[in-house]
């Protein structure tokens, strides 16, 4: 069943469907925040039915500072690892409510946004519980700026490999400390919860495509799940100014594909979808890499080592993004062998 | 597994009927059916025992249509108590337990609740602290939220367990205290054996609860506000204080409660916070929580039968403590003697948790009685009415001699 | 100097950022008291414990409502400023603040609102047009943070004097990605 909604197809669409602003200035987050992006887009797809949830982060640092909110959504916080628990509770409590006629029955969106250590890493089993319970409608954003951006950019699962953080530094004994290669939260999702509708992965560098994935994800019901990859100028060591250009080259790089799951159908989108058919080349990952000063220590082999780590991804994965099985699979012959 | 013939014919009793209904049932069965009068609305599972079959319970009404909830199995514990934070926090009535160390693993959402005020009613099965892993009762689980806004309570029976449950809704909604209830239930003693107890009708029932209102702070897209956005310490001490206020509150509630409860169901259970037993003229008075009491008051009555003038206080309410109910029974007695089913290392005079806060509440009256410890029952270990008389006549031993020997005494440890 | 970091990696943006610092540098002076904006220290008043929400609770915003009580301005080295005549209106400065910053006005330009402003510059690096979104040295001002300034009534009231102090700015403004010129 595909869904019928309005979606955006240009710039100009987003001015006139997604005008008004429900995260709005005076925030706390750093210059050139990329997170802050995505919440403000995340909530102007939402509009404003919506309860949103924010786990302990730096989002929640940042935009509810000081006894003050930033937010025109109804607002909670969650504890670190709640994200997933805090959703169901409030779609639960909202479907108990209405079906018993004490609140009036209308539609009302449930957002539970957490960052990388908060939900791959400390909420990872509560977020999976979440993805389980199809009777509840909640969308759970995953805002990954791949490290634990408010403690002074420790080292969580999410890190790329080889990145400097403040629990991964290089130094004369050991040159890279993050050895361990990045999760992939959305597959995990997807692949791991074949009930959910809707999985996708977005970027803020690309809002169109990010407000659509949204809105869609809020549309289908039952749980979905948002993973963003939000480039941060103070984690990632580059200037602010180039939150934007540093989003695009993750994905023109093929290190962050856009990529959507929608009732078990996946597809790539947007500059990810163009990679896949041909119609725009690939750049080299060294161009994403060598603008930011967390990968300054890295030489050329390990550069080289990702590219080929990328490469693999695109062409020999079963499916680019999604499932890290290559296509020669074993039981084929097996099967072959034993029909014999 | 359904609900036999004879259970469907008392529910819908109770459900339906003015008059109330004779049943036996465990501990825990009695909060289910509490919970199922209380018409909660989102109720949040994990099996550990022995609070546990409460939430079995609660599934067998909920299949067989007795009672209307969301029943959401959860990953763990700390996923349990967030799940009923934000179901409150829309304005739901919620209902959650646990035991021992699940308790303890949900310490962080535990404390949230009570910080951001939300009325969620929990049953504490009581249960000794991993490790090594042990099911028996003790009652450092509970004790472990003392501190942070949990009102607490301990109940005895079935009966007083299916009662507190409705009158926890009723004081933790009140809106001037909108702090969370934890009522604790002794593992296996009370959560396992069976009771025989009543279950009054739910008209009575609805007479008694009003429904859950949060007022201005419902999270509601009609209600636009943020819940606990980050603070400095320009906030942190006036929150604090709001929640003294609310503690210090809830003893007028608790009051008002058990009398409107005696008053709509008949059933009168006197001082709301402490059960005396032949108290009056006692030169020795034993203290504990929960069921202890059972052993101790068969001990009371057969040493009042020999002329000893001994008698007992069950504390009931622990948060917010008695302080003004433990004056008035132990302020003149000679000797008091605290049975402590927990212990609390390195304490003053190293004795247990509830010994020290009663020898606090007294330091201000004239008449100071001397001090006993006992900690006794540990990780489900019984004490049984010789082990109360022997204790008994230990602290008779220290009013005759108007001197106690040893202050903490670890009951029945092998040396 | 612009040969030894031109053989270093990444060479342009290593001679800008040197560039940047220098300019900085030469820009500083010493201030004197009675200088910049008259300014009236007031110390918040705080509510007490019985008109605070229990439970940590605060009112939220309106849709559009800036939050009233936190700005984030002052974080800001560099400030937009815009030259309205160039505009084209595209909208990418709107679409990619991260501070919902530029306020939609009734002909369609995009009007920044310099108190939330933290100037992390990503308007002036998505603008198409060259010279249009310039990020400026807030040490060319003596207005706080631009509180009190609305680039878009400055240009409607007089159009002429905007774009001479525009033009007085440009070539202060901080070095835009070189790649896009």
């Amino acid at each position: 069943m595909t869904i019928s909604i309005k979606l955006a197809r240009t710039v100009k669409d987003l001015l006139m469907m997604a005008q008004t602003e429900y995260f709005d200035s005076g925030h706390r987050t750093c210059q050139g925040c990329e997170s802050a992006m995505v919440l403000r887009w995340v909530a102007k797809a939402a509009g404003p039915n919506t309860i949103v949830i924010g786990a302990t982060g730096c989002m929640y640092v940042a935009n509810t500072t000081y006894y003050t909110t930033a937010w025109a959504l109804p607002w909670i916080h969650t504890q670190l690892s709640g994200t997933g628990s805090a959703v169901v509770g409030t779609a639960a409590a909202l479907k108990a409510l209405m079906e018993k006629g004490k609140l009036p029955n209308e539609k009302i969106n449930v957002i539970g946004i957490c960052g990388d250590l908060g939900c791959a890493d400390a909420g990872l089993s509560e977020v999976s519980n979440a993805m389980t319970h199809t009777k509840y409608n909640f969308l759970i954003l995953m805002y990954d700026n791949e490290s634990s951006a408010n403690t002074d950019i420790q080292e969580t699962t999410m890190t790329p490999f080889g990145a400097l953080t403040t629990f991964s530094p290089s130094g004369k004994q050991v040159r890279i400390m993050k050895y361990r290669w990045k999760k992939n939260m959305a597959a995990m999702m997807a692949v791991g919860h074949p009930e959910v509708r809707y999985v996708a992965t977005a970027i803020a560098s690309d809002p169109i495509d990010l407000y659509n994935k949204v809105k869609k994800a809020l549309e289908i019901g039952g749980p979905t799940f948002i993973h963003t990859l939000d480039p941060c100028p103070k984690g990632w060591g580059y200037d602010p100014k180039y939150s934007h250009e540093i989003g695009k080259l993750a994905v023109e790089t093929g290190i962050w594909p856009l990529f959507e799951i929608e009732d078990g159908k996946f597809r790539l989108t947007s500059t990810s979808a163009r990679i896949a058919s041909g119609e725009i080349k690939r750049k080299p990952v060294k161009e994403y890499i060598r603008r930011q000063s967390r990968f300054k220590h890295l030489t050329d082999g390990d550069i080289e080592y990702i590219q080929r780590k990328v490469d693999e991804m695109w062409e020999k994965w079963l499916i680019p993004g999604l499932i890290p099985l290559t296509k020669e699979l074993p039981y084929p012959e097996v099967t072959k062998a034993s029909t014999k | 597994m359904s609900v036999s013939a004879l259970e469907t014919k008392r529910l819908e009793a109770v459900l339906k009927g003015d008059e109330e209904v004779e049943v036996v049932g465990t501990g825990t069965d009695a909060v289910a059916y509490a919970l199922m009068l209380a018409d909660v609305d989102v109720t949040s599972a994990y099996p550990i025992r022995p609070y546990g079959g409460v939430m079995q319970t609660v599934a067998r009404l909920i299949a067989d249509g007795y009672m209307k909830a969301e029943y959401i199995v959860a990953a763990h514990e700390h996923d349990q108590f967030e799940i009923v934070k934000h179901a409150s926090a829309v304005g739901a009535r919620t209902f959650v337990g646990s035991s021992g160390v699940g308790w303890l693993l949900a310490i962080e959402a535990i404390v949230a609740i009570s910080t951001d005020r939300y009325p969620v009613v929990a049953l504490i099965g009581n249960r000794a602290l991993d490790d090594p892993g042990a099911y028996g009762v003790e009652h450092n689980d509970a004790l472990m939220v003392r501190d942070v806004g949990w009102l607490l309570v301990w109940v005895d029976t079935a009966q007083e367990a299916l009662d507190t449950t409705l009158i926890a809704y009723r004081v933790a909604e009140d809106p001037r205290v909108m702090l969370p209830v934890g009522i604790s239930m002794d593992g296996a003693f009370l959560t396992h054996s069976e009771h025989v107890f009543k279950i009054p009708p739910k008209k009575k029932v609805q007479q008694f609860l009003p429904p859950y209102d949060l007022g201005n702070r419902k999270l509601h897209p009609s209600n636009v506000i943020s819940v606990a956005p980050q603070v400095n310490e320009d906030w942190v001490t006036e929150i604090r204080k709001q929640m003294d206020e609310a503690m210090k509150n809830a003893r007028k509630v608790i009051e008002e409660a058990y009398r409107d409860f005696a008053k709509i169901f008949g059933r009168d259970y006197g001082n709301p916070f402490v059960e005396p037993y032949m108290v009056e003229d006692a030169d020795v008075v034993m203290v504990g929580m929960g069921t202890v009491s059972k052993p101790i008051k068969e001990a009371v009555r057969r040493l009042r039968a020999k002329g000893e003038r001994v008698g007992f206080l069950r504390i009931r309410w622990f948060r917010p403590f008695p302080t003004e109910d433990i004056i008035r029974y132990l302020s003149g007695v000679k000797v008091v003697a605290v049975v402590d089913r927990d212990y609390s290392f390195g304490s003053p005079f190293d004795g247990g948790a509830v010994f020290t806060e009663i020898r606090s509440a007294l330091y201000e009256t004239d008449h100071r009685p001397l001090m006993m410890n006992f900690i006794g029952g540990l990780g489900g270990r019984e004490i049984t009415y010789n082990d109360a008389i022997n204790m008994f006549n230990m602290a008779l031993e220290a009013a005759r001699k108007s001197k106690v020997e040893q202050r903490v005494i670890w009951y029945g440890v092998r040396e | 100097m612009k040969r030894y970091l031109g053989n270093l990696d990444k060479p342009e943006e290593r001679v800008n950022r040197a560039l940047e610092a220098y300019q900085s540098l030469t820009k500083l002076r010493e201030v004197k008291p009675g200088e910049g904006l008259p300014y009236k220290y007031e110390p918040p008043h705080l509510p007490g414990w019985k008109d605070m929400m229990i439970g940590g609770a605060i009112p939220g915003l309106k849709p559009n409502q800036r939050n009233p009580y936190f700005t984030g301005g002052t974080a800001k080295h560099y400030r937009p400023v815009i030259n309205f005549d160039k505009c084209i209106k595209c909208s990418l400065c709107w679409e990619y603040c991260p501070d919902s910053v530029f306020d939609v006005t009734p002909d369609g330009y995009f009007n920044p609102a310099l108190a939330y402003c933290k100037g992390c510059g990503i308007c002036a690096e998505v603008c198409p047009v060259p010279d249009t979104i310039i990020m400026v040295d807030e040490m060319e001002f003596e207005d706080g943070y631009g509180k009190f300034l609305d680039e878009y009534r400055a240009w409607k009231e007089n159009r002429e004097a905007y774009r001479k102090w525009f033009e007085s700015l440009l070539p202060k403004a901080q070095v835009i990605s070189v790649r896009k010129r």
